[in-house]
């Protein structure tokens, strides 16, 4: 569905990506994690045609998004970190935007409204933040466009909304459509990503779906002093040495995201060689 | 369904822009006529028989149509400026002609129509007001065998200055061209695009005068003088003129090209930084 490979990008002389290749498949929700300023909005504005690469090929859903095409834009829905709903009502919103993505679903609409329990108010300038962008989320999944690229999207969520948030987009995902997510709020998409991407410095430290992971990486509280030896990553906690150790022995453990990405951070080498293998 | 311009989705763009936007144009709406009264209010209070004469009509007209126009217009693409706005606009399914289109659609095409019928909302009534003030003022005065003759409604389309044979058409001839630069500009300039253009604008006269003064003069063997666009002519030593014409079909290509293709080239000027527009 999107290829990139060997894209060049800066702003000015502060260079963003230099040769960043990455393939993503439709039917999968990808999670795009990384330090602020590390490039994830940039290559999500990339892949919405919003920015053009300076160099290398960028490829989306057979289209050059960059030419902005019709045909790209009905199949692509960008939510941005940073947005503004103009000051309409709820119903114009749907009556005049709406007619753009010839896959807008109302009832799906109306299904996510309620599940985010968006009170009827009059405009949407009358709506908090959270509101406004649960109400974009919606708007945003109800549209069924292939591709759909999110932006911090929990951010401005209280807690009862992340898990709500996570429970529609899950809902959403069908074999035709690719979920990318942004975020450096790593813990937001546990349990709803089936693949992650870590960005440092305009490189792809870290690319592997969630099974992989669950495969090769073993996540668990040990106060073994034998388990720590082995770990790859560890962190103390006052139940104990939450650890990141291999897999030998092919137990399920539950992924703690936040972990993997700072293990990828400060122990690349270790967990790459881990994948290697 | 084709991916350059398709009358239906530049419809819906145009319905859309309408409805989210429409409480400040209604608002604008209001502005242009309280602005006129204001000034016809000042205008009428002048204790003279004819206070609203045609040519302050037309000076009233013109200076509207060109400030507010031009403001209009260089808020024509001001979400590009800001990148939760710009997000919105760049990704919104359509093409860019459509978008640029329906920018030119309601700046320079609705703009001028609700303007000009704004202004006669007003004008209409302030000359007949006018005209009656005048004539108590004239009565009081009492002149012997003195006929009053009241002002004319200004029409916009069939005007010639007190005295002179230029047609209010150069008005329309400057105007368009000056509002489609401003509507570049709201491309060109993420901030302060009114500002930025007219800077922009003086400076480019300023090189045009320079251009002409100090190198286009100099280099013109001495008397003669440009005429014309294609023409040139002196007076010789026994007061005949001279003239150097080039063939009129030429005259005629150079004039029509500058009365009505700037605004052509500016649209097509903004249509391509759209497109290569980045947020």
């Amino acid at each position: 569905m999107i290829n990139i490979s060997n894209l060049h990008f800066s702003y000015g002389p502060q260079k963003v990506f230099s040769g960043l290749s990455l393939q993503l498949q439709a039917g999968h929700i990808y999670g795009l994690l990384g330090k602020n300023g590390t490039g994830k909005s940039t290559l999500l504005r990339t892949m919405a045609g919003l920015l053009f690469p300076q160099k290398g090929k960028i490829d989306v859903l057979g289209f050059n998004p960059g030419k902005r095409s019709p045909d790209f834009l009905q199949q692509v829905f960008i939510l941005p970190e940073e947005f503004q709903l103009p000051d309409i009502s709820l119903e114009q919103l749907l009556k005049y935007h709406s007619v753009f993505y010839p896959g807008f679903n109302r009832k799906q609409f109306e299904k996510y409204i309620t599940e985010f329990e968006i009170p009827a108010i009059s405009t949407l300038q009358q709506m908090s933040y959270g509101q406004k962008k649960k109400v974009l989320i919606s708007f945003c999944l109800a549209c069924n466009t292939s591709l759909v690229l999110m932006d911090e999207p929990t951010n401005g969520l209280d807690i009862l909304s992340k898990s709500q948030f996570r429970k529609v987009i899950a809902g959403a995902l069908d074999e035709n459509r690719c979920i990318v997510i942004s975020t450096h709020q790593v813990k937001d998409l546990e349990s709803l990503i089936d693949r992650i991407t870590i960005l440092d410095e305009g490189q792809i430290l870290f690319d592997e779906t969630i099974e992989v992971i669950a495969r090769k990486l073993l996540f668990k509280i040990s106060f073994d002093q034998e388990d720590l030896k082995d770990a790859i990553y560890t962190e103390s906690s006052l139940r104990g040495h939450a650890l990141i150790a291999v897999n030998n022995t092919s137990d399920e453990s539950k992924l703690d995201l936040e972990m993997l990405y700072k293990a990828v951070i400060l122990h690349r080498e270790k967990i790459n060689s881990v994948f290697k293998a | 369904m084709n991916q350059t311009f398709n009358f239906h989705r530049w419809w819906l763009l145009v319905t859309k822009h309408w409805i989210e936007n429409r409480k400040r144009y209604l608002l604008s709406l209001l502005v242009i006529p309280g602005l006129m009264l204001a000034w016809f209010g000042f205008i009428l209070s002048n204790k003279n028989y004819h206070p609203l004469p045609v040519h302050i009509q037309f000076v009233t007209y013109a200076s509207g149509l060109f400030i507010l126009g031009c403001f209009y217009a260089s808020m024509m693409f001001a979400d590009l400026g800001s990148t939760s706005k710009g997000v919105n606009f760049l990704s919104m399914p359509a093409s860019h002609v459509e978008k640029l289109a329906c920018a030119i659609f309601y700046a320079v095409l609705l703009f001028f129509i609700i303007y000009t019928v704004a202004f006669y909302i007003v004008n209409i009534p302030g000359v007949k007001i006018a005209n009656a003030l005048g004539y108590e003022r004239f009565r009081e005065e009492q002149f012997p065998n003195a006929v009053f003759i009241p002002d004319e409604v200004f029409n916009i389309f069939h005007f010639k200055f007190p005295g002179g044979d230029e047609e209010f058409f150069y008005v329309f001839v400057a105007y368009f061209p000056i509002q489609s630069a401003f509507l570049l500009g709201s491309v060109y300039f993420a901030r302060y695009s009114f500002i930025k253009t007219t800077i922009a604008i003086l400076l480019l006269w300023l090189i045009v005068f320079i251009f002409f003064s100090k190198v286009l003069m100099p280099i013109t063997p001495v008397g003669w003088r440009w005429d014309n666009l294609a023409e040139w002519a002196r007076f010789n030593n026994v007061g005949e003129i001279n003239l150097v014409s080039l063939p009129r079909w030429i005259d005629y290509t150079l004039d029509s090209l500058l009365k009505y293709s700037i605004p052509l080239i500016l649209w097509i000027a903004t249509y391509f930084r759209l497109k290569e527009k980045e947020i």
